[in-house]
């Protein structure tokens, strides 16, 4: 259960990326928040695993106010939520292993990982998570090694070994050549109907969100202009997320 | 307004010029005398060579052992100050002042301060290197994690690891290149820096070269410069083969299993500690300085700081007429410097000639110039002008075309070629196109590049007189030797407060530039 109340955040500069923005998202939904780049969609993201601290209003992660936990708690709170980015964020000179492994660092101790050292159980998670993305045979190859659809399953795969109830995408297949995109979404929704698990995706691709997500969230200059099911997004919501109207009958909004 | 801005800067030149008493007559009679040094050098004194050897073995590992030192503490202070990474906000702006406050001090004036405390010899060369190399492995280590990007280190903080573990897990790998790369970047400072500092009894070839320039005698001076020269050249050729290793790509490790992953990383982890234990081990046992005589070097230490803060005013006007001699010779050079080294970078960037030797004749040209330390280029100035300002403003200004020679270069290099086709296409000349073309686009970097080098020269400067070029280093020496400490006080504090202001002025003229 994820629970924004009327959340804030403006930034050095006067930028207001957050206007009063409330949301609520049960469990198991599978929710793409789209809008322009600039329309406060990845800093949304980033309040909701405490990255970003809200200027006034409540962020609730089952029950507990994300924004005023501190040190332990709120590390403790964020391992149970699966962060994937546009540019992957793996350390290219490590091996994929390692890279997943990262995930399972915040169950623990840090003198134990400082020396890479992990329980047998999470060797095996990360086995697993892997060779369910299709990478068993990539475990001991560097991230530097592979193509970009590999990375970013890598990164799908350190966001399940954190057992996660709940998955953060900001911008995942941005960086994706079309085919690639489709198959990370695929993905997505795979994980989302076969473990329950709740998913929130950044797009900034209309087209691409209404095919995927079952709720789609419309975000304009900080605000949230939409928040529906995908199948009645009209040409009058578009113009109303984007500020003009779609070219052709389709939503080629591929901005 | 443009205009007069360059014509300030000329007058700048020009009043600079007339400040260290720059005399073309003087300059061209010396001329042969200089020429009949270099021809010297042709002809080196071999039995001379071998004397030079056992203190240039000396030298070389007073260097190696700095570099080691600097990187092994500059490390963990870069992580402390990096302020994306830092463990406490507190913790991170202390350590950045420690830095800055550091660094204000050149290194041979650190030597000549430990050589007091420390007694004469090579420990307190180590130690100075080290504190300089540990200053300038921090500062752009550290400067290289504020730029990483703050995502690669939020993918970390986001599955809840704690601060070591995004150290060891997210900085660490990143860095690793960066500080490979480093280490004989200090190790190529050291060594020009470790040429000098027996000037003031820190151990290395620097006290043979003050005993040569006491008795005149400019034949061994000239072997022992071509020694030197020969030494820095094959140091920075080493250095430029280790970072190219960096970027070997080693053949990727098939591991059976989970087993063999976590022994081959043991095996690295243990031989990354025993490397480390060897380097600090050898670095601490050439220090050669005992227990006790550490905890008397500090109580010395602490008396003579003591003396030093009670600052002895009445030698202020000195202090003052140092410290402007200090200048005019820092501002001669870097904007005489500046101005020949855009002739330089034109001809060895690699981008604007069709034919390459140009730019590889210029190249070799430029680095060779670079190699030379300012100190021993002021040197082989005293044989042609003399001892005295002029020396240290025209070694510098040479130093400077050199230095800036090879960025203005690669900042040419770094312009976009389309940019340049197009108005090749309109058939300018190449002179044209550089006017037209290149001269706009690469000012304001040209002009980062020589601030940064006015903050260098500062700093150059004020070395300068230590072996009688001029500046402000003048007074110290004869105070440092005379243990005058409240006179010495005095003197560092002016520097200190000059250097600081320098780099303020600078810093805020390059982030107008940006």
């Amino acid at each position: 259960m994820l629970e924004l109340r009327q959340v804030n955040k403006s930034f050095p500069g006067g930028v207001q990326a957050l206007a009063d923005v409330s949301l609520t998202v049960k469990p198991g939904e599978f929710v793409v928040i789209v809008g322009e780049s600039g329309a406060g969609k990845s800093t949304l993201l980033r309040t909701i695993n405490g990255l970003v601290r809200p200027d006034s209003g409540e962020v609730l992660v089952n029950g507990h106010n994300i924004g005023s936990l501190q040190g332990k708690e709120q590390r403790k709170l964020r391992r149970g939520i699966g962060l994937i980015f546009q540019d992957f964020n793996l350390v290219e000179r490590s091996t994929v292993l390692t890279n997943v492994l990262a995930g399972r660092l915040g169950y623990n101790p840090a003198w134990k990982t400082v020396l890479g050292s992990f329980p047998s159980e999470d060797v095996e998670l990360a086995r697993q998570a892997l060779s369910r993305m299709g990478l068993g045979d990539k475990i001991f190859n560097r991230a530097a090694d592979l193509s970009g659809g590999q990375k970013q399953r890598v990164s799908i795969a350190r966001a399940l070994v954190q057992q996660p109830h709940l998955i953060l995408a900001d911008e995942p297949v941005a960086s994706l050549d079309p085919p690639t995109a489709h198959d990370i979404m695929a993905w997505f929704r795979k994980i989302n109907q076969e473990e329950g698990i709740t998913i929130l995706v950044n797009l900034h691709d209309i087209h691409l969100a209404s095919q995927y997500g079952d709720r789609i969230v419309g975000m304009r200059q900080g605000a949230i202009v939409y928040d529906g099911p995908a199948v009645s997004v009209n040409g009058e919501i578009f113009a109303s997320i984007y500020g003009r109207a779609p070219v052709g009958d389709k939503f080629n909004g591929a901005l | 307004m443009g205009r007069f801005k360059y014509l300030l800067v000329l007058a700048l030149l020009a009043l600079c010029a007339w400040q260290i008493g720059l005399d073309p007559v003087r300059i061209w009679q010396g001329l042969p005398h200089m020429g009949a040094l270099l021809a010297r050098m042709a002809n080196p004194q071999w039995d001379y060579a071998a004397q030079v050897l056992e203190t240039l073995a000396e030298t070389l590992s007073m260097a190696v052992a700095g570099a080691l030192l600097g990187t092994l503490i500059g490390l963990p202070l870069a992580i402390i100050a990096a302020r994306n990474i830092s463990p406490h906000p507190v913790l991170c702006r202390l350590t950045r002042w420690l830095l800055a406050g550091v660094r204000t001090i050149p290194h041979v004036v650190w030597a000549a301060l430990l050589v007091t405390v420390f007694s004469i010899g090579r420990g307190a060369g180590v130690l100075a290197l080290s504190i300089t190399a540990a200053n300038i492995v921090a500062k752009l280590l550290s400067e290289y994690i504020e730029n990483l990007e703050g995502r690669q280190l939020d993918a970390l903080k986001g599955v809840g690891a704690s601060w070591g573990a995004m150290v060891v897990y997210g900085v660490l790998p990143r860095i690793a290149g960066r500080v490979w790369s480093l280490l004989f970047f200090a190790l190529e400072v050291n060594v020009r820096a470790a040429t000098v500092l027996g000037l003031v009894g820190a151990g290395g070839i620097g006290q043979l070269l003050w005993r040569d320039l006491n008795f005149l005698r400019y034949d061994r001076l000239a072997t022992l410069i071509l020694i030197l020269f020969l030494t820095v050249a094959a140091i920075d050729g080493l250095s430029w083969l280790a970072r190219k290793l960096q970027n070997l790509e080693l053949p990727g490790l098939v591991f059976r299993g989970y087993k063999n992953f976590r022994a081959w990383q043991w095996l690295k982890l243990a031989l990354g500690a025993v490397v480390v234990a060897l380097a600090l081990g050898w670095s601490i046992s050439l220090l050669g300085i005992s227990w006790d005589r550490f905890v008397l070097g500090l109580k010395q230490g602490s008396s003579m700081l003591g003396r030093m803060l009670t600052p002895d005013w009445s030698y202020k006007h000195r202090m003052l007429q140092g410290l402007a001699e200090s200048m005019y010779i820092a501002l001669f050079a870097t904007i005489a410097g500046s101005l020949l080294a855009v002739p330089a970078a034109f001809f060895g960037a690699y981008n604007l000639w069709r034919h390459k030797a140009w730019p590889v004749a210029n190249k070799l040209a430029v680095n060779f110039i670079r190699t030379f330390p300012p100190v021993i280029l002021a040197i082989m100035f005293f044989r042609g002008v003399g001892p005295g300002p002029l020396a240290g403003a025209l070694a510098l200004t040479i130093y400077t075309t050199g230095v800036l020679g090879k960025l203005y270069a690669e900042i040419v290099e770094a312009v976009d070629s389309r940019g340049l086709e197009a108005i090749e296409s309109t058939g300018a000349t190449p002179i044209q196109v550089w006017v037209y073309g290149l001269l706009p686009r690469v000012l304001p970097d040209f002009l980062a590049a020589s601030l940064y080098r006015l903050e260098s020269n500062v700093r150059n400067a004020t070395i300068m007189g230590i072996v009688g070029a001029g500046g402000i280093g003048t007074w110290l020496m004869l105070n440092l030797s005379a243990r005058y400490w409240e006179r010495v006080g005095l003197l560092l504090l002016g520097m200190i407060v000059t250097i600081l202001l320098v780099d303020a002025i600078s810093g805020f003229m390059r982030r107008r530039l940006s």
